[in-house]
């Protein structure tokens, strides 16, 4: 299975998936909904970093958090700052192009946002076993198929992946040109997502007969190998987080409609 | 082969209620103009009304359309959103200057309905949002992806080879104006791509920033979508009728390619 999940014993990893899932959202509605752009900055330094070591999983988070975001930062720091009309204050001339305070702020203020966005679900996603996310859902009223389908996708793509790597060795070994001109590797697309497609769909039949000899399609409650431990206080947490949610966004709704 | 479902309909009350939250969500965004984009303190108003009606409308129509499907079509959704990721691997491999990340969803729209299109494509974005956290707010545009590809088959459209290009590049339209004030307000205008240097031009020429998103869209999403939905065309037509019949809207596709 495929997965950012780093399995360690932290007081975070045992928390119910849903109530990490609420949490950041919480951090995420709090950051955007506060009225100052460096927000996201501060809750990222004070609040996910240090939750980070607690999790025991500062290294991956750090890592992965910033090559998610590199690539965005670069291109908000170039394009905003060169070019922004709306600016009226000029920080640098380089050549036919100037710098603009505004932009270069515009920049900053996505940059933090990106950061810690993708930052609070990446905790969440570090320290949650996604199968376990997935019960811990279903117990909540998520459907339970969709659950399925969640879990065996991520079983399922180094599969295709690995059949996909033979249909290309196939392929060029009878000279299939998958280099050089764009109509050339174009052309090479066909005999090379044909296969692969018309090979998952003969997959579906035996797949359903498995499903079905295991009461796949049985309406009735069924038994979990895992039993999710949800104390009354991470409920009530919860319940609280999506209150303060929930007004956060109709506040700030409110206000930008008038 | 076809099993019974819990439900044989979507939930129309929560799939409707998801539906407006999205259309509304993006009028106010796209039509009314809060002080988002501006430089204003309240910045982020904007990124949190978009994060915020797009996720809730995402998962208010999933939610309402998850328990309808018969069980061979759970087994396929699966495969469809590995199809998704792989052969957007390929792409990548081959250099292409295209996604192609959405041929699995299009391919369920057409082969089994709007409804399991549109959630092959909400689950997408899902999973794919597992690993990069990035893709989970665009999940809405997915699933009107799969949604709009279902319904386009419904009509026939995909009978006449002609007509399905036109059916990939009204789809691509779409799906690049309701991703647009996404990538505006919480992406500040930009995707990490190649194609940003779209939005640099169209910024120097004075556009706003959500114009210029939507104009960067408009040149991307098009082409993508059509060139998805021909290869899905190829594909449906290509495969044998044993396999075919087993999906319930393989009756409104072309099944063979015309003379």
């Amino acid at each position: 299975m495929i997965s950012l999940y780093q399995p360690r014993d932290s007081p975070i990893h045992r928390l119910h998936p849903l109530t990490k899932l609420t949490l950041s959202f919480g951090l995420i509605a709090v950051a955007l909904g506060a009225p100052v752009d460096w927000a996201p900055l501060l809750l990222y330094v004070a609040v996910l970093v240090p939750l980070s070591y607690v999790a025991q999983v500062p290294g991956p988070f750090l890592s992965t958090s910033w090559r998610l975001l590199l690539p965005f930062a670069i291109s908000l720091f170039l394009i905003q700052s060169f070019f922004f009309p709306e600016g009226t204050q000029i920080l640098a001339r380089l050549g036919p192009l100037t710098v603009k305070a505004e932009g270069v702020r515009f920049a900053f203020a996505s940059t933090v946002r990106i950061l810690l966005i993708t930052g609070a679900l990446l905790l969440t996603l570090l320290t949650t076993h996604p199968g376990l996310l997935m019960t811990g859902l279903v117990q909540k009223g998520f459907p339970p198929p969709l659950a399925y389908v969640v879990v065996t996708t991520l079983q399922i793509v180094p599969q295709m992946r690995e059949r996909a790597r033979t249909i290309i060795d196939a392929q060029r070994a009878r000279g299939l040109e998958t280099q050089g001109s764009l109509l050339v590797r174009m052309r090479a697309l066909g005999p090379l997502v044909g296969p692969l497609v018309l090979g998952a769909l003969l997959d579906v039949e035996e797949r359903t007969l498995a499903l079905e000899a295991r009461a796949f399609s049985a309406t009735s409650a069924k038994t979990s190998l895992y039993d999710l431990r949800d104390p009354a206080a991470e409920r009530i947490a919860r319940w609280a987080v999506v209150l303060g949610i929930a007004g956060l966004i109709a506040w700030r709704l409110l206000e930008a409609l008038q | 082969m076809r099993y019974g479902a819990s439900q044989s309909r979507p939930q129309w009350l929560l799939v409707g209620a998801g539906l407006a939250v999205v259309a509304a969500t993006y009028l106010l965004l796209v039509l009314s103009r809060p002080s988002g984009l501006d430089q204003s303190p309240t910045a982020n108003t904007g990124a949190l009304i978009a994060l915020a009606g797009y996720l809730i409308g995402a998962g208010l129509i999933i939610w309402g359309v998850a328990r309808q499907f018969t069980t061979s079509t759970y087994a396929l959704i699966p495969l469809a959103i590995a199809i998704n990721i792989v052969i957007g691997e390929i792409v990548t491999l081959l250099k292409l200057p295209l996604y192609l990340d959405s041929i699995g969803t299009v391919l369920v729209g057409v082969l089994v309905g709007p409804w399991a299109g549109a959630a092959t494509g909400g689950l997408a974005n899902i999973i794919w949002g597992l690993f990069r956290a990035v893709p989970l707010p665009f999940a809405v545009v997915a699933i009107v992806i799969g949604l709009l590809a279902g319904l386009f088959a419904r009509l026939g459209w995909f009978k006449r080879i002609y007509l399905v290009p036109i059916a990939g590049l009204l789809t691509g339209l779409v799906a690049a104006l309701l991703s647009a004030p996404l990538s505006a307000f919480i992406f500040g205008g930009v995707t990490g791509g190649g194609t940003d240097a779209l939005v640099a031009a169209f910024r120097a020429y004075g556009a706003t920033l959500l114009q210029a998103s939507t104009f960067q869209g408009l040149a991307a999403d098009p082409l993508d979508k059509l060139i998805s939905f021909v290869i899905v065309y190829f594909i449906v037509v290509a495969l044998p009728p044993r396999v075919r019949s087993r999906f319930s809207q393989s009756g409104t596709t072309a099944s063979q390619l015309p003379r």
